[in-house]
Parts: structure tokens; C-alpha cells; sequence
């Protein structure tokens, strides 16, 4: 294992992380996994919160897939935080940012599954983002963080923290902050909920 | 004394003995190597169509980045030539030995970091998680330029292997020899964008099949600052994605990005 490997399991699991919540993969050891990391990365009492709403509710999972619904599919008055990056940087859904995304993908020759969404989906970006690791492409790496991904990223973030009922989500979208952000930026904040 | 290899991409078929030979050789897992050879074209090129391989490994460079950024405690280390001519110097776990200019590594005191492995701007280093013990996740591994056989008068073993003799090793401080005199007609390494490290696996070939490699496989130093974070941040996370890849977590979703489009195939 090198670095960079580690860091391509951190894009994949923070990638997983944003999926839609289903018991299939969202159990007892995913949240141990997630407790764990937010640990080591000395955010522990944010794992603690996290702990306290799923101990606290008939059906956790259920919870998460009407935040889910909420913030990122459908929600009303409206939805609040569409995870795309042209919705961001075109005001549009899949706008010229959509399109910029899936070519750099292609420059690097990866493309798109016929079922895939938007090649500007949160999930797709970590997904690509931890490809680029795989393949030690450090330089495409931070090209794509700095070009495609930190400009909408920010905006989408901050969304999502003010208006997240569940701490889960505050929680990730500070996770993925973290490990997609520029070197000058403080370490992890803990979450202030 | 400095060893070297040229590839003379005019004889390469691409048959990938060189990287088999080099797996069996040295017992590579997959899916790590230590050579590799790589596919360019048939495109289309400012001097024709151009279609070549890139078969790649550790270019023992002149001023090796990886070696600069071994964290192992320096120790004093004598080297000895052919001629029975002995140097004394302080190295870390990997080294450019003064000799014979490779350069190697002592797996006994590499800690296994991968610091190095993402150093090198050719990607020709990997973690062997073969070789983990009890204080790493393994040991950091490469091409050596086969320095056992080639100390035991042999010569490297993709170098013996290879069908049409494109791969000639030697010593490019040797004006005679067979290697310096492509460097004569042309042969140059792939050298990083912006840089010097002095690269001595070198490429011969005609004009669009080179333009097509050093287009395509012009690499570029990598940002030591972000590489030394980055270092940081994968020894914290490392038990806990450890425990995410055994339970299965990772990638449950399945894949949506599929490696295999090229360039030429957008928007078309």
C-alpha cells in the first residue's frame, strides 16, 4: 500500500458515503468504519452525535432516506442542495460544468456506464478522484480538485450544513471538505451541531 | 560507471515478455510490475500516423526524487566497485549506488511508507504488501536493473527475454558501448516536464512514435509538499479504510467509471 492507495479507499468510502442510504451497505460495521475515521481524525465527538441520532430512532435508516430525499433528490418547497456541480456553476442542470467534467474524465480515459448519472454527481467526482489515486496521477488528481471540483464544492457544502436535519450529513460534507481541500486550510473542524 | 537501458521502439512488438519475464523473475504480485508496456495510437500525429508501445520501468535516474524523500533513519553504508574500490556514504533505505548508478533499496529498513512510490513521476514504484511484517503493510519495490543477474555476468531478465532484442542494457559512461552509441543516434529518456533528474532508461525511435511516447508520457515532478500531507493524512486513515476494503464497503455501489474510453471518442 502507498498513500495513494490509502487516499483512493478514503474518495471511495466518502463516495459510498453519499449514496442513497439502504440497509445493504449502511449497517452496524459502516458506521463503526465511519466512527473510527472521524476518530483518528480526532473529530470523535462528531461520531458520538451521529451515535445518538441513529440510537435514538425507531428506524435510522428510514431517517436517512427522507434527509436524503430532502436535501438531494426532491424536497419542499424545493430541494436544497442538488449534488452536481453545474447547479452551482451554470445554474443549470448539466450545463457546460457537466460537460467539462465528463471530458476531463475522458482525457484521462475513463467514461460513463450507460445508468450513470450526471458526470458532475458528488458520487461520480469522489469516485473519479479516487481512480486518479489509484493510478498515482497525483497531477490529475489535484488538477480536477482545483478545476472541477473545490469551485462548486464549497457552495454546495455550505447548503447542506445550514440546512441538514441529520447530523450524518453535516458530518460527511465536512468529511469530504477535508480531504478535497487546498493545503493552506486548518485540519478537521468537529462539527459545531 | 552508470548502467542504462534503451528501448528501440522500431523493434518493440508489444508482446509483453519483458513484463512476464520481470514477474516471474522477481515474483511481482499482482497487480503491481515493475516494468510495463503500454499501448500509444494508431493516432494521428503532426508527422504522420504514429503507433508504438511504451514499455516503461525505473529510469534510475541521475537525481532520483524517491531517494530524497526515504524517512528511514541514514546509515552508513560501503559500496564497493568492480574493481575493488570502495565508497563509504550515509543512505536511507533506498539509494543511487555510486558505482554502478541504479538505484536500489534495502528492504530490511524500508518502513514501508510509500513515500517513494509517490515520488517517482514514472509511477515505477509500488508497497510489495508481499513482503509486510509486523512493523509495515510492505516494502517498497522496483526494478533493480536485475543486480544480482547482472553481478553474476547475466543480463537483466527482460532484456534476455526480449523476442527482437529491443531492449539493450549497458553502461552509458561507456562511449563504446552498444547503449551510449544510440544515445549517439538519438535515443533520450523521458525526461519530467520542467525538470532534471537525468532519466537512464532511454527510447529510441522514428520521429512521430517518439513525438507520440514523450506526448503522452512526458511526466511531471510531483509536488513534494502535497506528497509529504498526503503521507500524513494515508497513515491516519489506514486502519480504519483497511476495515472498510475487509467489510466489503468500498465500492459496494459499483463502478459508474469505466477506464477504456479514450480521448478520440469524446463527443463523437
Amino acid at each position: 500500500m502507498s498513500p495513494s492507495e490509502d487516499i483512493a479507499r478514503v474518495y471511495r468510502f466518502l463516495s459510498q458515503c453519499m449514496q442513497y442510504p439502504d440497509t445493504e451497505w449502511m449497517n452496524e460495521e459502516f458506521f463503526n468504519v465511519l466512527y473510527n475515521l472521524l476518530g483518528t481524525l480526532g473529530a470523535l465527538e462528531d461520531g458520538v452525535t451521529i451515535k445518538k441520532e441513529i440510537d435514538n430512532s425507531a428506524d435510522p435508516i428510514e431517517d436517512l432516506q427522507v434527509e436524503y430525499t430532502r436535501l438531494f433528490i426532491n424536497g419542499v418547497p424545493h430541494v436544497v442542495a442538488p449534488p452536481y456541480g453545474s447547479v452551482y456553476m451554470d445554474k443549470a442542470l448539466q450545463g457546460t460544468f457537466a460537460g467539462n467534467t465528463l471530458a476531463f474524465y475522458r482525457e484521462k480515459g475513463f467514461g460513463m456506464e450507460d445508468d450513470a448519472d450526471f458526470p458532475d454527481h458528488l458520487i461520480h467526482e469522489l469516485e473519479f478522484l479516487s481512480l486518479m489515486a489509484e493510478e498515482h496521477d497525483l497531477a490529475g488528481e489535484e488538477e480536477f480538485l482545483k478545476k472541477l471540483f473545490r469551485p462548486w464544492y464549497g457552495l454546495f457544502q455550505a447548503r447542506v450544513t445550514e440546512e441538514a436535519h441529520h447530523p450524518y450529513y453535516r458530518v460527511i460534507v465536512q468529511l469530504i471538505d477535508f480531504f478535497t481541500k487546498e493545503e493552506e486550510k486548518d485540519g478537521f473542524q468537529p462539527n459545531k451541531a | 560507471m552508470q548502467y542504462g537501458m534503451i528501448i528501440d521502439l522500431e523493434r518493440c512488438v508489444g508482446c509483453h515478455a519483458c513484463t512476464i519475464a520481470c514477474r516471474a523473475e522477481w515474483e511481482v504480485p499482482v497487480p503491481y510490475q515493475r516494468n510495463w508496456v503500454k499501448r500509444l495510437g494508431p493516432t494521428m500525429t503532426d508527422d504522420g500516423m504514429a503507433s508504438t508501445y511504451y514499455p516503461g520501468l525505473c529510469n534510475h535516474c541521475d537525481k532520483p526524487p524517491c531517494v530524497a524523500e526515504c524517512p528511514a533513519d541514514p546509515v552508513e553504508m560501503t559500496f564497493t566497485a568492480k574493481n575493488s574500490k570502495t565508497k563509504t556514504m550515509n543512505v536511507a533505505a533506498t539509494w543511487k549506488d555510486p558505482f554502478d548508478g541504479s538505484v536500489q533499496i534495502d528492504k530490511d529498513r524500508c518502513l514501508g511508507c510509500g513515500a517513494c512510490a509517490d515520488a517517482c513521476p514514472y509511477g515505477a514504484r509500488y508497497v510489495n504488501p508481499a513482503l509486510a511484517d509486523d512493523d509495515s503493510a510492505g516494502k517498497a519495490d522496483k526494478c533493480t536493473y536485475c543486480k544480482p543477474r547482472v553481478e553474476a555476468g547475466l543480463d537483466p531478465a527482460c532484456v534476455q527475454t526480449c523476442i527482437t532484442g529491443a531492449r539493450i542494457f549497458g553502461d552509458l559512461s561507456d562511449p563504446n558501448s552498444a547503449v551510449s552509441q544510440y544515445v549517439k543516434k538519438g535515443a533520450k529518456g523521458l525526461e519530467v516536464k520542467g525538470g532534471h533528474i537525468g532519466p537512464n532508461s532511454r527510447y529510441y525511435g522514428n520521429k512521430k512514435d517518439m513525438g507520440l511516447l514523450f506526448a503522452d508520457y512526458t511526466p511531471e515532478l510531483a509536488d513534494m509538499a502535497s506528497v509529504k500531507r498526503r503521507a500524513m493524512m494515508a497513515s491516519m486513515v489506514k486502519p480504519a479504510m483497511k476495515k472498510a476494503k475487509d467489510i466489503g464497503i468500498l465500492g459496494l455501489a459499483g463502478a459508474m467509471l469505466v477506464k477504456g474510453f479514450s480521448e478520440n471518442e469524446d463527443n463523437k
